[in-house]
Formats: structure tokens, sequence, C-alpha cells
């Protein structure tokens, strides 16, 4: 019996996707895109089912399904993959897909979600005052784990600030970095944006209080929460049930490191939608971690009031 | 009369492709033909391999004893054999059968229906309704099966048009019984739907499971009906009006997920799953498998025969296996 290591899987969104995964790819990497043939590509075409028809929050990509098999079933898979999301493409779904489909989650390991943003075009928008992206593109950046601002060089050191600035307010838990063409530098961003594992360990999120909630009025929210005491299993457990059958339609990432009473060490949790999955960490989390939950919600709508009493409300009495 | 019991599954031979298997196909007349990743194949046996056709292959299947069509998610479907090649452009091919002197091929809402005998004559292209096709099968007459991404759909193929559609979410495997004229399909809510051909609309929904049936097979006079979800595989004793038991038989027996499932003309049922580990079972000893075997890993394709005489598995790293099954005969 052949037993391997899943396949580690970076989903690359936004305007300049395709162009970011061709300067990221080794030559042991293979690409899923649509429109893009080369050496290790495999082509898909965006085809979508529901798991129940009619429910928005279990919608597949089939077509990643059996792009992601193909390029793995083999006797020498790539070492990594590149997805390149499509313009238009609905990342959320991406990732739900890659998460919760049970043929996939034995081939294949979501590395993590990287954007890429044309620097120049926000700046327009923000100097003319127009939204920062649709509804989709805001809901991409809030849950990526990195940010590549392309064309960052056209601009003013004032203009990057104010687009970090604004980056800051809708994703909280990703890096933002300027794309560079020099060889060097470029090396050392790949290696801040493929292999991360981000999304099966804690949150990486500095959290300085016990609840934060930020966002844009017309975007996705993102809700932090802290505890510093440890947490009873049942009742954090019902909770995070709860947040899933509650949210589940509005929730576009879940991510937390519960320092759960008497365990020996955190537990892990992350999700998309109506998937959820849990596990013990497997890093050391830093010393002034230890003993701590951290929790954060991506979603749209959140009751932050009630998500965090109840959350609150799980610590051990 | 047969005795499953006394069931032997003796490998006739073993080899090795240079690229993971992704389909296996078997002629009327019992002739193999396997197609690899890489788009080289095996017609017949170990001794008889051929360069690439196709740049991505998904699935392929005979037509006749000479001809083989092999679907590619990018350049169609390729026709092959008697010394000719011969490319046909597809949108999204992902499927192919082939029955009555027609090749049908399911693509992207679309399916093309060439001729075996003139396959350079433009395909009749029919638009299904049902988004990218992921399962097909021949039916009855000119009639065929397709399953897509967003429903169900017969289509006549003589007529060139749809026939039925009925909706469902994510069929992504269909089987046929011949002799009871019954369709099967599954779909990703977790449920098995259950139509007569000559009245689709009034169809049987067998639910109830938690992961979604990704394999299933039902045998020739429609009375059993198997399905993979997970590690677990159910019995469907179905009864001459199509209403199948209430309550089927259902166990867990693979120690990892059932990753290919085949029932020969005999009754007999093979399952492959993710660590390679096949098991041969009888529809009446179904607690216990009659014959197992081993590759050495995912299985990724298991099909039987036509007479039920030989059975064919392929794993993801390219192994590939053939064993003559004899059916225990009681004296």
């Amino acid at each position: 019996m052949v037993n391997r290591s899943p396949v580690p899987v970076t989903i690359v969104g936004g305007a300049g996707a395709e162009d970011l995964a061709r300067t990221l790819r080794a030559p042991d990497h293979g690409i899923l895109a649509g429109s893009w043939h080369g050496p290790g590509s495999v082509q898909i075409d965006a085809d979508t089912a529901h798991r129940t028809p009619g429910c928005s929050c279990c919608a597949l990509r089939l077509d990643v399904i059996d792009g992601l098999l193909r390029a793995v079933r083999r006797p020498n898979p790539p070492a990594h993959v590149l997805l390149v999301a499509e313009p238009g493409d609905d990342v959320t779904t991406i990732a739900y897909t890659v998460l919760s489909d049970a043929d996939l989650a034995r081939h294949v390991r979501l590395d993590g979600v990287v954007v890429s943003l044309d620097a120049v075009a926000m700046a327009t928008r923000k100097a003319g005052g127009a939204p920062l992206g649709s509804g989709p593109e805001l809901e991409t950046l809030a849950i990526a784990d990195a940010i590549v601002l392309d064309r960052a060089s056209e601009l003013t050191n004032d203009a990057i600030i104010s687009i970090r600035h604004s980056l800051g307010a809708i994703n909280a838990i990703g890096s933002t970095l300027e794309r560079t063409a020099d060889a060097a530098l470029l090396s050392a961003q790949r290696q801040r944006l493929i292999g991360i594992d981000a999304w099966h360990g804690a949150p990486a999120v500095g959290a300085r209080i016990d609840v934060e909630l930020r966002g844009p009025d017309d975007g996705p929210h993102t809700l932090i929460l802290r505890q510093r005491a440890p947490l009873d299993p049942d009742a954090v457990d019902a909770w995070l049930d709860r947040v899933i059958e509650s949210h589940a339609q509005r929730l576009v990432r879940l991510q937390g490191a519960l320092a759960i009473d008497s365990a020996p060490a955190r537990v892990c949790c992350h999700g998309v939608r109506s998937y959820a999955m849990s596990h013990s960490e497997s890093a050391d989390p830093p010393a002034s971690r230890r003993g701590e939950s951290l929790v954060v919600i991506v979603g749209h709508d959140l009751d932050a009031g009630d998500l965090s009493s109840e959350f609150a409300a799980t610590r051990v009495r | 009369m047969t005795d499953h019991l006394l069931t032997s599954a003796n490998e006739r031979w073993r080899t090795r492709l240079d690229d993971g298997c992704r389909s296996v196909a078997w002629s009327p007349g019992g002739r193999l033909f396997v197609i690899a990743a890489d788009g080289s194949s095996l017609i017949d046996d170990p001794s008889q391999l051929t360069a690439p056709m196709a740049p991505d292959p998904v699935d392929a299947a005979w037509l006749g004893e000479r001809r083989v069509a092999v679907v590619d998610t990018v350049g169609g479907v390729v026709f092959a054999g008697s010394g000719a090649i011969d490319a046909q452009p597809v949108d999204g091919a992902r499927c192919v059968d082939s029955a009555q002197g027609r090749t049908i091929v399911g693509g992207a809402n679309v399916v093309a229906l060439f001729g075996d005998t003139n396959e350079d004559a433009p395909a009749t292209t029919i638009t299904t309704g049902a988004g990218q096709s992921h399962a097909l099968c021949h039916t009855v007459g000119g009639m065929w099966a397709v399953g897509g991404s967003s429903g169900l759909v017969l289509i006549d193929g003589a007529m060139g048009e749809i026939d039925v559609r009925l909706e469902m979410d994510g069929v992504r495997a269909v089987a046929w019984a011949d002799d009871a004229e019954r369709l099967v399909a599954a779909d990703l809510a977790g449920s098995l739907h259950l139509i007569g051909i000559h009245d689709p609309a009034r169809g049987v929904e067998l639910d109830g499971y938690p992961d979604p049936v990704r394999h299933l097979a039902i045998s020739a006079d429609g009375g059993l009906l198997v399905a993979a979800a997970d590690d677990e595989l159910t019995w469907w004793r179905i009864d001459d009006e199509g209403d199948p038991d209430d309550m089927p038989e259902r166990a867990v027996v693979h120690e990892h997920p059932v990753t290919a499932l085949a029932m020969s003309s005999d009754g007999l049922v093979t399952t492959g799953d993710a660590a390679g580990r096949i098991h041969v079972w009888s529809p009446w000893v179904t607690d216990h498998p009659v014959a197992t075997m081993t590759l050495d890993s995912e299985i990724v394709a298991s099909e039987w025969s036509s007479d039920g005489s030989r059975l064919a598995v392929a794993s993801m790293c390219g192994e590939l296996a053939v064993y003559d099954v004899t059916p225990g005969a009681v004296a």
C-alpha cells in the first residue's frame, strides 16, 4: 500500500492570479487552471453542484474535485498544486470543496489562499471614492492568507500605506506583501506564500483584546474572540455546533485554537460554510499563547454580541 | 446451480503501467483496454502497449472489437484502432459509452452522438441542460441516460432530442438493469433514484445515506442494487414492481473508503478501496467476501468482462491485474 502525505494545494485568486501562479510555480508543482495549458497543468472548467439541492452553503465545485484527483492520483504526484481561481470564481466555494470532499481529503490538504491585487487599480478606486471591490472580491480578500500587491512600485509610499490600511480593515488573518521581480526577493516571498499550512493550525492573528470586530460596511466582517481561561469541552463543542448551524450560509472562514480543560494540547478547528473539522495542534505554540483560546470567524451579518457572549460562557466554571 | 462461497479468483497476470490508470473497459467479445493518465494504453495483455494518444484521458469505451474511444478533457474524443486514429472536439468531454452502433460522449451541458462506422461524420450534438456530464449509460433501444451536475436526462439518440429531464443535484453515477428496464442514479445529496424507463416521473428515492453514494451497480434483472458510500456497502433487494425492501443490508466492508465497484453477469460484486484492497462479494453471503486480492495503491477502476469470467482491476499508481473468476458449482 502506498502511504504518502497529502499534496498541499494553494488557491490563487484575484485579477492577476494566473500570472502569479506561473511566477510561483516550481518545476515539480502542478497548476490547475481554466484556460492555461502548460507543463504540469490540468484544465478545469467551472462546474458547480450542491450537496443539498438549493442550499448555497454546500455548493461544491465538481470540476475542482475531478481536476485535483486527476493531478494527484498518479505514481508521482506534484509536490504542490497551485489552483488558479478564474476572475468571477467564488474562492470560498473552492476552499469549501477542497476541505470538505472526502476523496480530496485523502489526497490533498489546503495550504493557503493567496490573492493577487492590482495596487494601481485599488489606489484609483480609493481616490475616486469607489468601493474597494465587489462582494465576492471582498470575501476573497477577507479569507486570504496572503495578499500580493501587483504594480505597487508604480505608487507612492503614502498610497501603499493607505492601501495596506484598507486591506487591514478587510483582512485580519493574512499578510500583505508587494510583488517583486527581483529573483532573490521572489524566492523569499515564495516562502511566505507556498508551504505555509495556514488552515490547519492556530489562526495567524494577534489579539490584544477579548472581542474584536472589523470589516467594511458592505463586505464580510471578521470577529476575533479570545479567552485565557480553559474551556469546557462539551460547552465549546456545543458552541461550535451552534455557530455552524446558525451561520453556515454566512460563514466564509472559521479558524481557532482552543485550550480545552485537561487536554494535553490545544485543539485547532477550521471550516468554511457548513463544513468544520478539528484536530490537535501539531506545532508548539509560543509560550505566551499556551492556555489561550483564539477563534477567528469571517462571515456576513455576524451577530458579534451573541457569538462572543456564548463563547465566553464556554469557559470552565 | 452455483455456490458463490466456493468462488475462486486466480491471477491471470499483473503488470505496471508508466502512469496511474484512469479507465478500464472490456469489449463485448472479451478484449481489454486500459488507458493511463499519460495517455498511453494497454490492449489485451501487457505485451501490447501503445504510445500516448491523449494528453489527459478520463474515460474509454470499446466500439465493437476493433476500435476504442478515449475521452480527453482537453481534446474531446479520440477514436483509435484498425490502424487509424481520429480526434473530434467535444466541449468538456468527461464520459463515453458505446452500444448498438453508436458512441455517446458526455460533455459540458451537451452530449455528442457518433456512428461507430463513420466517426468522421459530424456528431449529433444535443444540449442536455444537465450541466457538466459525469456519468452515462445506454438504456433501451436508442435511449441513453446522462447524469450531470444539475440533473439526469434521458436522450432519444434516434431522434436527437431530450426525452425526459429530471432535476437532481450532482448526479455522479448511473447504472442500468437491462432485463428490468430500470435505471438508477446517485446524487450528491446522498439519495439513490430508482426509475422505470417507461414512467420516469414515478421514481423511488432511496435515502438515508450520510455520505453521498459514489459507486453503484444493479443486476440485469433489476432485483439487486448495490451502492457504496464511504466504507459501507448497501444491498437493496427490489421486487418485480420496482419497490425496494424497507430494510436493506448495510455493512462496513472495507477499512478504507470504497473507490471502485462493479457487478458481474453472475451477480458477483467487486469492491476496491483507497488502500488497494479488493473484495469479491456474493449477493447471498454479504457478511464476508468470497475472495480478496490486493494491489499497490488506491483502486481507481474495476470491471468485469461481459461473460463474468474475468475481472480487471487498476490502481492509481499504475498497477493492473486481471483475474480469472469462477463461481463455485454445487454438485
